[in-house]
This record gives structure tokens, sequence and C-alpha cells, in this order.
């Protein structure tokens, strides 16, 4: 049994940006930019090339194409049509990018208009016939299907909304740390960068326009002993930044998903978009509508929420509509609009919670350690932080989620620990009047809305850990005690906000007493077996737990929940 | 006191009583508010694409004011059908004046559901004006021109097509594209495609509406016929007729293509731009000119002729049915050129031109003197068609009534062009 500083830190790190963030989202601004009526699919070309800003950062080559193939395929969604650009260009353009060396941002430009943007336009010109049949609005549509039929040519209108919705992004990568902190076994690389995107204006002489620079660090770590422990890590945290970067180039003004709504039924919501823009099961969507100002601005005043209930296949029949739930409903009628709001799919969920720990006084003793615990039987306090990936794209069924989450308490549990140090010295140590806790756990979690509340259900397999810790020949060394059990939760949750829930949870916890014991000593972890001659102490929770609850959907994520995942299974074997 | 109290109330109450107002709401107008309408194109002979512009009157329930705003830009688009745009239903003053007894009742929202063939699903936009107190939205339509007509008709506002035409006489309308001399009109349609779908296009729209076609083709085909049997049976040609057939329409609808294209991207887009004129044959008097504009596409010249041609051509017709009914309320329009042989001496020959001018005032309800020449009077007049229904009922009158010296001949006789000659007995 070994407990996971990486875990550990992931968990302090989700904390952190969970409370910020949680703050941060009572204070979005309710007020959108004016925009269009709907979207329209935009034709988006990439240039596959790594742009570094720094030149003391060296990615091997092999790294780099796994970043920029990440990266690429995060990218590739639905909304966007893709013009792959010929090699020839893409070996032009980076040749004189590498010829160049550290390159400003306005010299970029150039070197993209110089080598890339014309082609671009040439690729547009090729198929923005077929895309521009796409574009042809209701009314179009139906004055040349029905009343005409003869010919589908397109106009000129379309072609220019063809060739103004083609865009273009480059992947940069701004900073590269590793760091190996010595009393941890797994080495970490962080890096920062992200994309910079550009309009392609196709004017008699076509020009770049730059639009958003996409900023965005993230984390990876690996194992140092493993010879490509950099590389690892590295390609973790390039899977972590790609993920971040599809959420933020889908909340980019131009690419946000909007539509009218087609009908309201009670709390349900029809509307024309479907797996031809990759919406997905659960994805939130602001209802609003347009307004005038005063002062003559036009802005998109939200009026609510909803969350996608059905997603309509209408890749074949463009009239096919999808259905969302109302969470939040305002006075909504046919034709108000409804505006993505893009998120990860996973929610980071922080209770705070009270349970019952039993604790049997016993002995525990190792080759250097010998532990004496007192008896104990009340409260422990603890704080769980989850996060609740989204998988009902895979379930068919709206609001299952996969939980993967620990929680960090305290128990007032009375108990002295002895090292060879100590007991050579004829040194007594200081008794210890808490002993530490931490679960991690895993489950599945189904959530019911009805309009801004909601119940949810949640069933775990947990690992428990119950920890001392000390010094010993100048190394920290911690102490567990470990015991599998699980968990089942039932909570009443109400939604502030459409990132935003809050609510209470009531639950059943079952972890029986095991002789199961683990030391990390160092960057060494291992399981330990009890030698005492006295009776092993008893540690047990077979208690109801109690909780507030309170859950936000961030936007990014500086670490990937799957290597989350990882690292736990990696504690259980 | 108590006695002054009483007065006191007594004299308030009555004051109340006087000045109380009725309380009883106004009854909302059925009119639209809003004439924000525009055409999109005409699809067909018989439905118009328009894209209006609604209206809700004031906040409340958002389903509410959508349902008044939606009625309020339905009846836009039916209001610029019927009397918006340079090309209105209602044309004449007295269609105008006839409509707006009814109107009230015309515009209920059942009432107008049945011109609306197709909305449609999505609003092109839709705004809060006014800080949000207001509901503004703009969606298409298609409006079924030819029911509306005819509804209109059946209620006696417009006078029904047949009867215009049992009057007057079927109109024929020949459509011929605009030369500058050679080659020849009818050269052009066979050598040129895209003067040849201009001019299938117009006829199209014309047959739809039931005017009388005269095909250029055929026509010279005819003409060439008739010499043939002529010369078959060895009896000398009528140059006359053959004249006459050459003219042959009422009206004829002259009309010019043009194609531009420009660079857009690296793709050519093009654009097709027509003009049609509607000329009185006889006459030569123009009764309507229109341009019309395709969008700019990628795709066949054929498209976009078509396309420009429905855009310009819809308006022509409407001038032409306007000028149609006003000939019928001033009666039939004949033009007339006397010719005088120049045996006679020029005093004569004045006393003659008064003589027959005489009986022009007599015949016409209204007449206009274009040329009066010495040996030459032309004229135009309208008669009233009940009585003369054809040109040779007018060149009998003319024949018994003329009291002048010498013989009153006619050289030709056409549907609206009458050429007489007066001659030595």
């Amino acid at each position: 049994m070994k407990i996971s500083s990486k875990t550990a830190a992931i968990l302090r790190k989700a904390f952190a940006l969970l409370l910020v963030l949680s703050l941060f989202g009572q204070f979005l601004p309710n007020v959108l930019f004016a925009q269009g009526e709907r979207y329209t699919r935009k034709s988006v070309a990439y240039v596959d090339a790594l742009l570094i800003t720094d030149h003391n950062i060296h990615v091997n080559p092999a790294d780099e194409r796994y970043f920029l193939s990440t990266i690429q395929n995060s990218i590739s969604i639905s909304r966007f049509d893709y013009n792959p650009l010929p090699d020839t260009i893409r070996y032009a353009f980076k040749e004189r990018l590498q010829a160049k060396g550290t390159v400003t941002e306005s010299e970029l430009a150039e070197l993209i208009e110089a080598t890339i943007v014309p082609e671009i336009v040439k690729i547009l010109d090729i198929e923005k016939e077929i895309r521009a049949q796409n574009l042809v609005d209701e009314t179009q549509r139906n004055s040349f299907i029905v009343i005409k039929a003869k010919e589908m040519g397109v106009t000129a209108e379309q072609i220019e909304q063809v060739m103004n919705a083609s865009y273009l992004y480059l992947p940069f990568l701004s900073s590269y740390r590793i760091s190996k902190p010595k009393d941890d076994k797994n080495l970490t690389v962080t890096i920062k960068g992200g994309l910079l995107w550009y309009h392609i204006v196709p004017d008699a002489e076509s020009r770049l326009e730059s639009i958003v620079t996409l900023h965005t660090e993230a984390t990876g770590s690996a194992e140092k002993d493993d010879s490509n422990a950099a590389s690892k890590a590295f390609r973790e945290a390039a899977q972590t930044m790609a993920m971040n970067l599809q959420v933020l180039t889908r909340d980019i003004k131009m690419f946000r998903l909007r539509t009218s709504i087609a009908s309201v039924e009670r709390r349900t919501v029809r509307f024309p978009l479907g797996r031809a823009e990759g919406i997905k099961l659960d994805e939130p969507f602001y209802v609003g509508e347009y307004i005038q100002t005063g002062s003559g601005k036009i802005r998109f005043q939200k009026s609510g929420f909803v969350r996608v209930s059905t997603v309509s296949d209408n890749r074949q029949n463009l009239r096919q509509l999808s259905a969302a739930y109302a969470i939040q409903k305002g006075d909504w009628v046919k034709g108000m609009t409804m505006m993505e709001h893009p998120r990860l799919g996973i929610d980071v969920a922080i209770k705070p919670r009270w349970f019952d720990m039993t604790i049997e006084e016993g002995v525990f003793a190792s080759k250097d350690f010998l532990i004496v615990f007192d008896d104990y039987d009340g409260i422990a306090y603890g704080i769980d932080l989850d996060l609740h990936v989204n998988i009902a794209q895979l379930t068919k069924r709206r609001q299952s989620f996969v939980v993967l989450g620990g929680t960090a308490g305290l128990v007032p549990v009375k108990s002295d620990l002895y090292s060879t140090d100590t007991i050579l010295d004829l040194l007594i140590p200081d008794g210890n009047l808490a002993a530490g806790l931490v679960y991690g756990y895993t489950g599945y979690l189904r959530r019911f809305y009805l309009g801004r509340l909601a119940v949810h259900g949640e069933a775990l397999l947990c690992l428990q850990h119950l920890f001392l810790t000390d010094k010993y020949d100048d190394e920290n060394v911690t102490i567990s005690n470990n015991s599998l059990g699980v968990r089942l939760n039932l909570a009443l949750e109400y939604a502030v906000n459409i990132d935003c829930n809050v609510g209470l949870f009531a639950g059943f916890q079952a972890f029986p007493p095991i002789d199961w014991w683990t030391i990390k000593y160092g960057d060494k972890e291992e399981d330990v077996k009890n030698w005492a001659s006295f009776a092993a102490p008893r540690i047990s929770s077979f208690s109801p737990t109690f909780g507030i609850y309170l859950h936000y959907s961030p936007p990014t994520l500086s670490f990937n929940p799957a290597s989350l995942l990882q690292a736990g299974m990696d504690q259980i074997k | 006191m108590k006695k002054n109290l009483f007065l006191a109330i007594i004299i308030l109450s009555v004051f109340n009583l006087a000045t109380a107002k009725s309380k009883k709401a106004p009854t909302k107008s059925n009119l639209p508010q809003s004439h924000e309408a525009v055409i999109l194109e005409s699809s067909s002979p018989a439905e118009v694409m328009v894209r209006a512009i609604g209206y809700s009157t004031g906040s409340g329930k958002a389903v509410e004011m959508d349902k008044e705003a939606e009625n309020e830009a339905r009846k836009a688009a039916v209001w610029l059908i019927l009397l918006g745009g340079s090309d209105p239903l209602l044309q004449t003053e007295s269609e105008k004046v006839s409509f707006a007894k009814i109107q009230e009742e015309f515009f209920t929202s059942v009432n107008l559901k049945q011109f609306v063939v197709w909305e449609a699903d999505y609003y092109d936009s839709r705004l809060k004006i006014d800080g949000g107190k207001k509901l503004k939205i703009e969606k298409s339509f298609k409006i079924n021109k030819t029911l509306l007509q005819e509804d209109l008709v059946k209620k006696g506002i417009l006078s029904p097509t047949a009867q215009v035409a049992g009057t007057l006489g079927q109109p024929t309308i020949m459509v011929i594209p605009e030369t500058t001399g050679q080659p020849s009109p009818i050269e052009l349609l066979k050598t040129n495609p895209n003067l040849k779908k201009g001019a299938e296009v117009i006829e199209a729209y014309l047959t739809a509406r039931k005017f009388d076609i005269i095909v250029p083709e055929q026509q010279q085909v005819l003409q060439e016929l008739t010499s043939a049997q002529y010369a078959l049976q060895g009896t000398s040609e009528d140059y006359s007729y053959l004249l006459a057939l050459s003219i042959g329409s009422d009206i004829y609808i002259s009309y010019n293509v043009a194609i531009e294209s420009r660079k857009l991207g690296s793709s050519t887009v093009k654009k097709g731009i027509v003009g049609c004129r509607a000329y009185e044959t006889t006459t030569g008097r123009l009764l309507g000119t229109e341009t019309g504009y395709s969008p700019e596409r990628t795709a066949p010249d054929a498209v976009l002729i078509e396309e420009a041609m429905h855009d310009a051509i819809d308006k022509v017709l409407s001038r032409v049915t306007a000028y149609w009914k006003e000939d019928m309320r001033q009666g039939v329009q004949y033009k007339i050129i006397l010719n005088i042989s120049d045996s006679f001496s020029k005093s004569e020959a004045e006393d003659m031109l008064y003589a027959f001018a005489d009986q022009v005032k007599k015949i016409a309800q209204t007449y206009k003197e274009n040329i009066v020449a010495d040996f030459t009077y032309d004229v135009l007049l309208w008669c009233d068609p009940a009585i003369y229904q054809s040109s040779s009922d007018l060149y009998r009158f003319f024949k018994q009534n003329y009291k002048g010296r010498g013989v009153l001949k006619r050289v030709s006789l056409n549907r609206k062009l009458i050429l007489l000659n007066i001659a030595e007995e």
C-alpha cells in the first residue's frame, strides 16, 4: 500500500482552483457580446508546426509531433470544416519559422500571410460551393428547392460567408518546467502555451487578422525511475492542455454555438442543433434574447439556462431538432436564442462532512517504529474533493458521472509513535492528539433535476488511510493503516447558476478494520507487516455521514482526471 | 350643519357624474402598424417572397409579444402586396377607396392566413427594443398574390381580368429583344441563348397571367407561309395584311440582358441584369420600365437571367395591367392616321380634315391630336368599348358619316391602328 504525494499535490491544486473558480463563478458578467442570430460553420485550417516562444525550451521531435497531433485532434470539433494544408506549404512555413528562430507575433503574422494565406484561399475555393450549400438559409433553401430546384448555384454572399469564416490556428509553447521534488518518486512537467487564432480576410489583398490568443497551463507527472519520465510527463501535460484549449476555443465569441429556439413545451426546449455541430448530452446552454439598449447597443440578455437532454442526428436532415430541459426557466418562447456555455464536462465538488470513527486500542510495530493507539469512538471531520466526469455520452443517460475523489480529514485519537531513534536515545515522544485521514475513491453518480432543485445518488468504492507522520533520520516518515470500504450518498442540490450547485447530503460509509500498514519514508513507500505481539489497533468506520455540497463546472483544469484515475489505480495495486 | 354637509355631498356627486369619462377601452384596429416589408423575389408567377417586420405594441408575456409581432409582420407582408411598393395590386383611387371600406375585416389574422402559403420556421431576427418594452421581429413569408387578387375581385374591389379582357379585347403581347438594327430581333433570338432564355421567362409569366402571346419567330413563319400561299394561288400578296401581321400585337415587351462578373477570392461570380420595357405597339407609348438583378452567383447564365427577369417582369406586368385598367376607364384607345391625297389643294385638304375631325369628336369619349399637317391627320381617340368593339366598327362609322370631299378608304385596320386615306372619287 502506497500513499502517492502526486495525488495529494493534485488534490491541493484542485482544491485551490475550486475555491477561486467557485467565487469567480458568482461574478461572471451577465452581459455577452451581441452576435448574429445563428451559428454558421467555420472553415478552419491549422499550421502543423509548433511555435516555441522561448529559445530555452527544447522539445524532442517525437514529443513535438505528439503535442501537435494531440492539439489538432482536440480542436477537430464538429462545428468546424477542416482544410488540411498541403505538405509543401507546411514545410515551407516550418523552414522559414525555424530559420527565423524566435519570432514576434507580428513577424509570425507576416510569415503566415506570405506562405499560407494564399494557399488557404485556393483551398477554400475548391470546397466552398459544397460548404456554402450548408449555409443556405431556410428562406433561400425554400426558394431553391421548392420553387426553382433547377440549379444549386451559390451566391457571392454565401461564398463571402465561407471565405469570411476561414480561420487559422497555430499552437505555441511559452514555458516548460520540470520539477523533481526530493521526497517524491515522481517528477512533474508544467507547460504553458496555447493557440494563436487568426482570421483570414479574403479581400483583394488577402490578409490575416489576429483574433485571440488562448493561454493555458497544464501539468503532467511520471515516475522518476522511468527512463522516459520527462517525455511521459510532457505528453500527459499536452493532453491536459489540448483538453483545455478545446473548451477555450469553443468559448471564442465567433465559435460559440447559438441558435433560435424552435419550440418550448413546459420545461423542454427544442432547437436546431445536433450531431452535425457536435453537441453532447448535458451540455449547458444559456437562453435569452437580444436587446437594444438605450444607447443603441445590442446585447444578449440571459433569462435562464438549459442542459441538453436529447441529441438529434441532423447530419442528413437539417430539420431534426435536439431537446434540452430547463433548469432555470424564464419567460421563454419560440424564436429566443440559445447560446452555448462551453465546459469540460467535469465538475469539481467540495463536500465538508462529518462521520464516526471507531478505533480500539492496540499496537503497531515494525522494524523501526512502534505506535500505540488509544481507544476512540466518536466524530471525525473530513472534506471531500471530487471530480465528476460526465459519462452521459457513454451511458446514454443524462447526468451520469464517474466520480474520482479524495477526502482529507482528522480523527481526534490519541497515539504515541516511537522509533528506534527515540528508543535508543531513551526519549519519550510527545503524544499525538489526532491522526490524519485520507480517502481515495471512485464510483458512479446520477443526478435528477427538478427545475433548479436536483437530487443525486452516488455509490463509491473507497480506500481509507489513517496516518501519523514523524521525522526519522532527518526524513519525513508517514505510517498508515489502510482499509477498503464503500460509501453511499444521497444529496439534495440547488442550481445557483449554470456552473454552480449547492446542497446537503447524507450517506453511509462502511470500512472494516484491516491490519494493513504502509510506511512512506523519503520517496520510498512500502507495505509492512505488523510485528507487535499485542493486539493490533482495530480502525474502522460503520457510520452515517452528513455534509454540505458545492460543485462547480470549471472551464479548464491544470491536471488530467485520467491521470488521477491512473494514480488511484496504482495505489490499489 | 348637517344640512350643509348633505348639500355638499350631493353637489360633489353631481360633479363627479358630470366629469366621469367612459372607461370603455378603444377597439384595437386590425390595420398593420408596421409597413416595413420588402419583396425578396417573385418566386413564381403566382407567389412572392416577402420579408416583413412586425412589432409588439407593449410589454407583457413573451408568448403574447411574439404572437402580436408575428401577426403584425404577416399584415405588413400582405399590405406590401396590396398597397406598398411601386406596383401594388390596388392601384386606382377607386380601388383604394373600395378597399378602405373592408380593410378592418380584411386584415384579421384568420383572413390573412389564407394568402400566406409559407412562413419561415425561424425569425430572420428578433430584437427587444425600447429597453426591452417592445419586440421587433423580422420574418420571411411567401404570399400567393394571385389568390389575393382573386379574393379582391370576389369582394368587388378589383375588376376581374375576364371583364377587362371582355370589354377591351384580350391584349396580345409580343416579346422581343432590344436591338440597335442588325441583326434583327428574330435573328438575335435564334443565335443568342441568353436572349432566348429571357424571352422564355417573360413568356412563362405572360401565359400564367393569361395574356395572349405572339411569338416573333412564329409570326415570321406565318408571314412567310402567307406569302407562299399567295404565290401558289398566283394572286398578288396583300402587303397591307403582311404589314399588319408584322405589327401583330397590342403591346410589345422589349428587353436586354447583361451578365456582369467579378472575382471573389479565386472564383468568378456572376450577376444577371435585365432591362424590361413594355410599349403600346401602335402608339409607341411606354407603359413601364424595370430593371431586375439576380444575386451574384457561381451559376450558369440561364439561372441568373431567370432570377433577374423574375425580379423585373412582375413589376412591368403590373404596369401593363394598370395601363389596361386605365384604358378601360377612358375607353378603348385607337390611333388613326388619315392621309389625304395631294391631288387636292391645301385649302380643300384642310376642309376635309375638319370634316373628319368633326366625326372624331362625335365618336370619341376623349381624343388627342398628335399631328395636323397639310395632308395628314394623326389622332389618338378613346371610344366606348360597348359600342365600338373593333377597329372595323370605327372604320364603318367614319365611312358612313364622313361628308367631306373625296372618298374615305381604308389602307389597313390593325387591332388599334387605323390607316385611312381620302382620295378623289
